[in-house]
């Protein structure tokens, strides 16, 4: 189930509140159930086999915390660990990876193995993260194992970021989960964040998504620089504002029934970097891998080489993290390259040039790194480039093609633009204190929460691209 | 305003939204109910809504179950044409380039074409090989002593080509080299064509014989064709009664006519137009058969009264995979016509030139190839009408053996 579908918006979301508040705050265990209840539903909606793998995983993360909080040795405790973790790895490695590793060995090796066609449980890669998180942290001793499975289960199948995040990591919500105080405040603040969430999806990423996905399809005949350049862009804000009107309604949904998730997105797009940007983009994933996997391997504390080591073991992880496919490891691979340079010399370079330069780089280099993602294969990602710098502009064509572009999706790419620099912020930022500020707010929150239900109405395109992860 | 206040502005119409939609259907769909439910076909995208999905352990699992609920839901909520509507006023008060894939111009609707990528076709092979699976027929029915023709007519939107805006994507080119290629190949087998698109763009006013609001013409576009195609067949040798201008007087239904882009506008489009409808005195007594059934001898579906929306397919009853009118005149030259929708509106006048018109329509008819029913049926005259959208095409009616 998707948040801007009527399943959810008019069924479901409506529900929940419902049940939820019907219960007397006192009783929390009873809130939890239902919020369980209504989250392993949320599942169950979209992939009614794949909630036994879900199920499973967090069995084996449940047992392996108790083990460990039972053992008092060392060595228990990281078998213990150890275990659960390859475990997951590999469920997920079987659901995501196993067609692509048969592919690669047939192609390797010239061997003719039946490529199996296995349905990937939707959101695999996010409830795997977060059970992995759990069974970390409780071997870490930051949090302790939590007794009870309805409330593992819970925290890995909270509906609000079940299937595309952002990743909560155990210890943000551990609390939370037994404790929270839902409040009046709370809520408004919540139904307010889901609104904005809801309008980027609705009225930013699906109409320049319409035109990404349009010119990303074109032949290398058809596809002229200006539509190159048009396409990357649309996708580019298509994916900012896909993935973080997610983790907005996400967030906002969290916080209607008293959780506090943490920001995955911090105007990614303002960046004066790539180290920047991934300080900026999808910030539970870049946390999550740091935390568990880059620091653990050494970091920096093992002299540059291996550090240098490092960043390309995590960075081949997270393309490999977002798709069994060889463009997302070169995605992943090519941040890490210009990660390694940043840390090598350019980061220091780019501090001594005006800021401006920092950001025509930073913006530059993320847009090809996006057309590295959304191309399906290496020969789509190098006809892409071609196009975009060494194409066959088609010439009055072109110029006609952007002027109808303009009219089409002028608005959408103005306000795309503006919502992804903090320029909206601080010009309201005087107002935001002011009851008129805080009556104009209401009035537009009210309004692009009307736009987007009638956009809704009449929308077929409507995907949600990190359901696919 | 206290805060509290303030805030309650946001939570409560967003929470009242949220109960009343889902509340409303539930309500409207009661027996009894003052409210009324949506429809359970939309005149306005030509489709019946989706039904409450059936539950059984296949559906379940294979999650056809809980999609066919989303489909419900998207398609039954309360008031959905009315949200759609304000949707498309919407996109029109902001002036994008279309709305609901409509471009908007003064006189004519015309669809939002694609960016173009042709530019890996091989225009003069696919016309080679589409003319060659022509020529093979033309030759069928020459060997029996018959004619065949084929009728190209230009799409609405080619025939309109230049009333884009100039930013806008015409797909002339593409249009003008399919046309070039087909004709060129055409001749080179010898297959007779025939191509309105001269004659329709020589009119004075173009509106005037085709749709401004649908992809066809209209009823006078199809009497011209029908009268282009008397004179290609006369000058073949073949003598018929000609429905001339003496005999056929055209009328405007005063009904709202929908249809393939003022449809998709919500009953808020800008242009609009009255379907053409005609009387003869040369209409004679005949039998319809549609697929080997008896129906009733009708070539115009007409409305019971003037409120009642119509479409293109008042002529012939729409596409029908085939359809057999028998006038009893032995004396006169039977036909066989296969196309798309275009032989719709043209052979609800042609009929009353010819002892028997049969009509198949490849997309649906499946009981024998095109080559096998002329065969079976040996028609004097075998009339292919295609649009230059599809003159390359092969699929449907251009699959002939």
């Amino acid at each position: 189930m998707v948040f801007s579908s009527f399943a959810f918006l008019f069924v479901f979301l409506p529900a929940v509140l419902l049940c939820y508040f019907i219960v007397p705050r006192r009783y929390r265990f009873p809130r939890n159930m239902v919020l369980l209840a209504f989250s392993l539903f949320f599942y169950l909606y979209g992939e009614p086999k794949g909630i036994f793998v879900m199920l499973a995983v967090i069995a084996v993360s449940y047992a392996s915390a108790m083990v460990m909080a039972r053992t008092r040795t060392r060595t228990g405790r990281r078998w213990a660990m150890g275990l659960a973790v390859a475990g997951m790895v590999a469920v997920l490695g079987y659901y995501k990876y196993t067609g692509f590793a048969v592919t690669n060995l047939n192609s390797l090796f010239g061997l003719s193995l039946p490529v199996p066609e296995i349905i990937m449980p939707i959101g695999i890669s996010f409830f795997t993260f977060q059970s992995m998180s759990y069974v970390f942290d409780v071997y870490r001793e930051t949090v302790p194992a939590q007794r009870n499975p309805l409330y593992v289960a819970l925290y890995v199948t909270l509906f609000p970021q079940l299937v595309a995040g952002p990743i909560v990591r155990y210890e943000t919500v551990a609390e939370e989960i037994v404790t929270r105080q839902e409040s009046f405040n709370g809520f408004y603040d919540g139904v307010g964040r889901f609104i904005v969430g809801l309008a980027k999806k609705m009225l930013l990423a699906n109409p320049l998504g319409q035109q990404a996905t349009a010119i990303f399809a074109l032949s290398a005949d058809a596809l002229t620089p200006t539509k190159a350049w048009i396409g990357a862009v649309c996708f580019a804000l298509q994916i900012l504002f896909d993935f973080s009107g997610y983790s907005d309604m996400a967030i906002g949904m969290g916080r209607m029934f008293g959780f506090h998730f943490l920001e995955n997105f911090n105007y990614p797009y303002i960046c004066r970097s790539i180290t920047d940007f991934w300080r900026r983009w999808h910030i539970s994933l870049s946390t999550w891998f740091r935390d568990y996997i880059y620091i653990p391997l050494g970091g920096n504390r093992k002299g540059k080489a291996r550090q240098l080591l490092n960043l390309l073991i995590v960075w081949g992880l997270t393309g490999l993290w977002h798709g069994a496919s060889w463009n997302f490891v070169l995605w992943g691979l090519y941040f890490a390259a210009l990660l390694i340079l940043e840390k090598l010399f350019l980061g220091r370079l780019l501090e001594k040039l005006p800021r401006i330069v920092g950001h025509v780089y930073a913006l530059f280099f993320v847009l090809i790194g996006w057309v590295i993602f959304n191309c399906t294969s290496l020969a789509d990602i190098g006809t892409y480039l071609t196009a975009m710098f060494a194409g066959q502009s088609a010439g009055a064509a072109d110029w006609s093609y952007f002027l109808w572009f303009l009219r089409q999706y002028g608005v959408e790419l103005v306000a795309g633009i503006l919502a992804s620099t903090t320029l909206l912020q601080r010009l309201v930022a005087p107002w935001k204190g002011r009851r008129g500020g805080q009556l104009a707010w209401t009035a537009w929150l009210l309004a692009i929460f009307a736009l987007s239900l009638l956009t809704l109405a009449s929308s077929s395109f409507n995907p949600f691209i990190y359901f696919r992860f | 305003m206290k805060d509290k206040v303030l805030k309650l502005l946001l939570i409560v119409p967003v929470l009242a939204t949220l109960f009343l939609v889902p509340l409303l259907t539930v309500l409207s769909g009661l027996p009894g109910s003052p409210l009324t439910p949506t429809a359970g076909y939309s005149v306005w995208e030509n489709r019946s809504m989706a039904d409450v999905p059936e539950l059984t352990a296949d559906s379940f699992w294979d999650g056809s179950y809980f999609s066919g609920w989303e489909s419900f839901l998207s398609d039954r909520f309360y008031g959905r044409d009315r949200w759609l509507q304000i949707h498309t006023l919407y996109r029109m008060l902001r002036g994008s380039a279309s709305v609901n894939d409509v471009v908007l111009t003064e006189q004519v609707l015309l669809p939002q074409n694609p960016i173009p990528d042709y530019g890996s076709r091989d225009y003069a092979a696919e016309a080679d090989a589409m003319a060659a699976e022509l020529a093979a027929i033309h030759q069928q029915v020459a060997a029996y002593g018959g004619t065949l023709l084929y009728v190209g007519v230009p799409e609405q939107r080619s025939l309109f080509r230049d009333v884009y805006p100039d930013w806008q994507e015409s797909n002339a080119a593409h249009l003008e080299n399919t046309e070039t290629a087909f004709a060129a190949a055409m001749e080179q087998y010898g297959v007779p064509l025939l191509l309105m698109r001269p004659q329709f763009e020589a009119a004075e006013d173009r509106t005037a014989v085709y749709s401004v609001v649908d992809h066809h013409y209209n009823l006078p576009g199809a009497y011209e064709t029908y009268r282009a195609v008397c004179d290609a067949l006369a000058a073949e040798g073949w003598t018929f009664p000609v429905v001339t201008e003496d005999h056929i007087q055209f009328q405007q239904l005063p009904n709202p006519f929908l249809g393939t882009y003022n449809r998709k506008l919500y009953g808020i489009s800008p242009v609009s137009e009255k379907l053409w409808v005609y009387t003869s005195d040369m209409a004679v007594p005949f039998t319809r058969t549609d697929l080997g059934e008896p129906v009733a001898a009708e070539v115009l579906d007409l409305p019971d009264g003037t409120w009642q929306y119509v479409y293109y397919n008042s002529y012939m009853g729409g596409d029908v995979a085939e359809t057999v009118i028998d006038t009893g005149r032995d004396e006169l030259p039977s036909i066989l016509i296969w196309g798309d929708s275009f032989t719709n509106a043209f052979e609800s006048i042609a009929w009353m030139s010819f002892d028997e018109m049969r009509s198949v329509d490849l997309r649906y008819y499946r009981e024998m190839t095109l080559s096998q029913y002329i065969d079976t049926y040996r028609p004097d005259i075998v009339l292919c009408i295609r649009d230059d959208l599809n003159y390359l095409s092969t699929a449907g009616n251009g699959t002939v053996r």
